[in-house]
């Protein structure tokens, strides 16, 4: 298996964590993700796109035979 | 939420109550998505917003072209696809031991609070109002 795409995975979560906390501190730099959340959110599109994209995420994981190794 | 947690977390992986539950969140979520949040919950400055949205949205770009190449080329090359393997492939293993599942449900049900939470807030807000004002009435009556 190969290390780069888990590297990228690993770092896309760091930054992910990096940014809340950046957030947090200093919010005059960087809008803390509620902040964006909700500025984002005002519009009724990306309110449900988002809502589906995130069940769509846990049906994936959770419910979804999506993966070959189970046969 | 923690109802929900509960049960997902209890059901096996790929079963029924499984998909049921979730088809469940989900309906629950859809309509305090369709109802919004308040209309400025922040007092942040536009450019923050704007530089937060920005490193956010190349944060998920690059997971989403990393996840992308190795769909390809699990497409391309299958029975090399562990060699680039997909988020799927690599968090299925966890996903199979019931404590990481139990983490990754009560993540994924914190995730789905963001956009539903205002709404939801407001809605509680409103049925609390609705039973004041109801208990207020039914005590004027008793009264009068």
């Amino acid at each position: 298996m190969s290390f780069v795409p888990i590297v990228i995975y690993l770092l896309a979560i760091v930054t992910a964590l990096c940014l809340v906390i950046i957030g947090r501190l200093r919010p005059d730099l960087i809008a803390p993700l509620g902040a964006m959340f909700g500025r984002v959110l005002r519009n009724r599109a990306a309110r449900v796109m988002l809502i589906v994209f995130w069940w769509w995420l846990g049906w994936h994981f959770l419910a979804g035979v999506t993966l070959d190794t189970l046969a | 939420m923690l109802a929900a947690s509960v049960v997902l977390s209890l059901a096996p992986r790929y079963s029924t109550l499984m998909g049921v539950g979730l088809a469940a969140v989900g309906l629950l979520a859809l309509p305090f998505a369709w109802a919004g949040p308040d209309a400025n919950p922040t007092g942040t400055s536009e450019r923050a917003t704007r530089r937060s949205a920005l490193a956010w949205a190349l944060t998920v770009v690059v997971a989403c072209v990393c996840e992308l190449a190795a769909f390809t080329f699990g497409r391309i090359v299958p029975e090399r696809s562990a060699e680039f393997p997909s988020i799927s492939m690599v968090v299925d293993p966890l996903l199979h031991q019931p404590w990481p599942r139990a983490a990754f449900i009560l993540g994924w049900l914190a995730l789905g609070l963001l956009p539903v939470r205002p709404a939801a807030r407001r809605s509680a807000g409103q049925t609390a109002a609705h039973g004041r004002v109801g208990g207020d009435v039914h005590r004027a009556q008793q009264a009068g």
